[in-house]
């Protein structure tokens, strides 16, 4: 019997030998040196600027990086509407009096587990952190999937790896070999990049400088300049902004393609999204998700303020007063004590001015959504330091 | 079952561990039944196809070998053989062309032929051709029938070539199973790296230039003449590319398993007529047509006129067998037409005293020349009518309004096609048995395709073109 399997064995002894083969085990060294590298976190620099994984690394050790000069008592955490909505030098402006100082670190496009393994991130450094400010995405209840976006998968990876493969499990994502593959080897993750950085290399090595220009030169990580509005385009519903914006024909003067093109996607969406106000099951998965996520900051004492933020009124037919009654009757038990609804703070009036596309405010709308929050909280700050509650 | 998939991935090693193990009779029945496994991961129902032309092909040519020369009987099972193959190619491939081509004839008055839904079995047009070939050589005396039914059936379903070819003659394949070549550590490197090379083609260069093919043939009526030429040139390296890869990919597998099949294509870009072109394109099929169409029509040793009709019909035949459309017809008389034009233009006093001085320069001219020609043909292949084609040619050849006016938008793919070519010629003397021959040489060559396949590899990769003929 030893004796046949030993023939067996030698009857794929050319392939044995092709395993050892000195050209292939040199090509194997070479990529398992070059994973190393990677996993020294060496190209974290060299990711695409904006790119998902760049954007959660710049904006997390942006306010790392900014320790020195705001260590801080409250956190925003949230997605592009938190990004994009809330000035942070603003915001610290109307806060100094109460001596509360606050950083962000919200993410464009980061979904819950996202936002939470961020915040773990930064947490453990930022030891004075009292509050949590939450900016929700009303809708995304609804909107939920178990199967990973790779915008999710590609920030995830840049985060605690290790626990984010237990947060992944425990949100209940639909995990497969491509995404442990994703998660676990840098060279898988950052192929797409790195052949991009190959293509063009100078354009990446000028982000590189301009990003640490921009470190040193800005104490926070993003202010929204943008001027242009939803009003130089003059259409009456999300159809008609689909017939407009198609293309690069239409543009108005005060716009631009980029414009357009964010205008068209977020309508595309819009469309696309047809939600029910019903709780179903992704409801209760999201309802599961928000208190995994508020479960690490009832721990370390931290109290949430959920906040929900101005919606344009293109978005009218998403029913948004409804979900927010859905979301503080359904999640009260995970909701934070504290609730600041601000869907209807944009003046109905020139309501479209007020936004860059059908979801995410501009600068002028930057402005109203920060103070009318900054108002809320100073409110409720105030009367919790009276009560001496702080 | 497509090579590009992680079923192949794990379907490959197991069969190739297993048949090691086995001898003889026993490894060549578990390939069968590996061969069918291979084909059923596609269509579980159109195996019985496959086997019944395996089973009319063996019943036909033992018979035939079995009768004597002059026998007339041989020439009826010739014509079962024949009959079969053509007719399952014609029912599946082509009945809807002809009800349309009689719809479009309009034969009786407001009667309309409805079209059948009727799935394409896939391979069928190589299998049927490879096991055609094997009855016409046994009836020909060119080749002994065999008698192992077996043998045969591992001939016609031998999967690295079943479902996209090559299209490997009964002598190679008999040759290579009676006196199977030695697997040894040189062979295994080799096929190794002939199966990389063949991913990179396919996943790398091919699915990225599906992206512009398939916008400019979508979009062509809002593009320039420029634009179009771009999209057309990136359509003759994306074919290439897709089919020299899966190529590459079934020769390297059927390598580890003792065959040598013969090449396929060789650099046929790198050319200065049409009909050099056909001698390194598709070499399999383009020697099928020649050995068993034109040359069985008298071929060229006939009259000139003759000639001329021969190639016609050959090139006809080939655009029929691509694709049963009106504008694959008339890509092949587009080629018809070019091939006869080339044979007069060589006897002219001009064309010898340009190749004895042209030097040079007409050499360059004439490779553009081809290109621009070989071009041409492309809409007709790749548009999805004949009308599409011909608009597309309207503009290519300046003829539409539009074809300077419109605004060109984008170099970068003008740039990828034109560095295409040049790799292309760069390369052509370099072949993988050289850069075997250094070991830096194999080490360069496994990470360039390992990080291509990384970087560039289209994750969510097309099917092979050639599945679709």
């Amino acid at each position: 019997m030893e004796w046949n399997l030993k023939k067996k064995w030698l009857v794929m002894k050319e392939y044995f030998l092709f395993r050892k083969d000195k050209s292939v085990i040199s090509a194997l060294v070479v990529l398992l040196l070059f994973e190393i590298f990677l996993q020294g976190g060496f190209y974290k620099n060299f990711l695409k600027k904006n790119s998902y994984a760049s954007n959660v690394n710049r904006i997390t050790d942006h306010a790392l990086g900014k320790q020195s000069e705001i260590d801080p008592d409250i956190l925003i955490v949230g997605t592009s509407l938190a990004y994009e909505g809330l000035s942070i030098q603003t915001l610290n402006e109307k806060l100094k009096p109460l001596n509360l100082k606050a950083q962000t670190i919200a993410i464009p496009g980061a979904e819950l587990i996202v936002q939470g393994l961020a915040l773990e991130k930064v947490l453990n450094k930022f030891k004075r952190v009292k509050y949590i400010i939450h900016v929700n995405e009303i809708e995304m209840p609804w909107t939920l999937g178990i199967v990973f976006s790779q915008a999710t998968l590609s920030m995830a990876s840049e985060l605690d790896r290790k626990r984010a493969i237990e947060r992944l499990y425990q949100d209940e994502y639909k995990i497969g070999f491509e995404e442990l593959t994703y998660i676990i080897l840098r060279l898988w993750a950052y192929r797409k990049d790195i052949g991009e950085f190959i293509l063009n290399p100078e354009k990446r090595i000028k982000d590189i400088g301009k990003s640490k220009k921009a470190f040193k030169e800005n104490l926070y990580t993003y202010e929204n300049n943008y001027i242009e509005s939803l009003s130089l385009y003059k259409f009456q519903d999300v159809k008609d902004c689909l017939k407009i914006t198609k293309d690069n024909t239409n543009i108005p003067p005060g716009s631009n393609p980029f414009h357009r093109e964010a205008i068209f996607k977020t309508c595309k969406l819009a469309e696309e999204s047809v939600l029910s106000l019903e709780e179903n099951e992704s409801t209760k998965l999201y309802h599961r998700r928000l208190g995994n996520f508020y479960k690490l900051l009832k721990e370390r004492n931290i109290k949430v303020i959920n906040v929900f933020p101005p919606i344009s009124d293109y978005l009218g037919s998403f029913q948004y007063g409804a979900r927010v009654l859905f979301w503080k009757e359904k999640y009260k038990d995970v909701l934070g004590e504290k609730i600041i609804d601000l869907t209807t703070a944009i003046p109905k009036e020139e309501n479209e001015s007020y936004f860059y596309d059908i979801v995410h405010v501009n600068k002028k709308g930057m402005t109203v959504f920060t103070e009318k929050l900054s108002e809320s909280l100073l409110l409720y700050f105030k009367e919790r330091q009276e009560n001496n509650a702080f | 079952m497509l090579f590009n998939s992680l079923h192949f991935l794990l379907y490959l090693p197991i069969v190739l561990v297993i048949s090691n193990y086995l001898k003889d009779r026993n490894q060549k029945i578990f390939l069968l039944l590996a061969s069918f496994y291979f084909y059923m991961a596609w269509n579980i129902h159109f195996i019985w196809l496959l086997l019944f032309s395996i089973v009319i092909d063996y019943f036909a040519a033992i018979s035939i070998a079995r009768l004597e020369k002059t026998d007339k009987k041989r020439k009826y099972y010739l014509i079962l053989s024949l009959v079969t193959n053509l007719g399952f190619l014609s029912y599946f491939k082509y009945t809807n062309f002809f009800l349309g081509a009689v719809n479009d004839l309009n034969f009786i008055n407001s009667f309309r032929f409805v079209e059948y839904n009727i799935i394409l079995p896939v391979g069928i047009s190589f299998y049927t051709f490879q096991s055609m070939s094997y009855t016409i050589d046994v009836y020909r005396g060119a080749m002994e029938a065999k008698k192992s039914f077996i043998d045969f059936a591992l001939y016609v379903s031998f999967f690295p070539q079943l479902v996209a070819g090559p299209i490997v003659r009964a002598g190679t394949f008999f040759r290579d199973l009676e006196n199977r070549l030695i697997v040894n550590l040189e062979v295994i490197r080799y096929s190794f790296a002939q199966i990389l090379l063949g991913f990179t083609k396919k996943v790398v260069f091919a699915d990225n230039l599906a992206i512009v093919v398939d916008r400019v043939f979508t979009n062509y009526s809002s593009l320039n003449a420029i634009e179009i030429w771009t999209g057309v040139f990136a359509f003759m390296w994306q074919i290439y590319f897709d089919f020299a890869g899966y190529t590459d990919i079934a020769i390297g597998v059927a390598r580890l398993f003792g065959f040598q099949f013969d090449i396929n294509f060789h650099f046929p870009f790198n050319v200065t007529s049409i009909s050099q072109h056909w001698s390194r394109w598709h070499l399999s099929f383009s020697t099928w047509i020649r050995d068993y169409i034109f040359i069985p029509l008298g071929g060229s040793k006939v009259s000139r006129l003759r000639t001329h009709i021969n190639v016609f019909i050959t090139f006809l035949f080939a655009g029929i067998w691509h694709g049963a459309a009106y504008h694959f017809v008339v890509w092949g008389i587009w080629h018809s037409a070019m091939i006869s034009i080339e044979r007069e233009y060589a006897q002219t006093k001009l064309s010898k005293f340009l190749n004895e001085k042209g030097g040079m320069v007409y050499s360059l001219f004439c490779r553009i020349f081809t290109m621009i020609c070989l071009g041409i043909g492309l809409p007709l292949f790749r548009a999805k009518t004949l009308t599409d084609a011909f608009e597309m040619l309207k503009t290519m050849l300046l003829i539409n309004p539009n074809s300077i006016t419109s605004s060109f938008s984008n170099y970068g793919y003008f740039k990828l096609v034109a560095f295409l070519f040049i790799t292309g010629y760069i390369f052509e003397k370099y072949n993988l048995k050289r850069m075997l021959e250094s070991q830096r040489a194999f080490t360069v060559f496994i990470l360039v395709n390992v990080f291509m396949l990384l970087c560039y590899g289209v994750s969510e990769s097309q099917s092979f073109i050639y599945f679709a003929f």
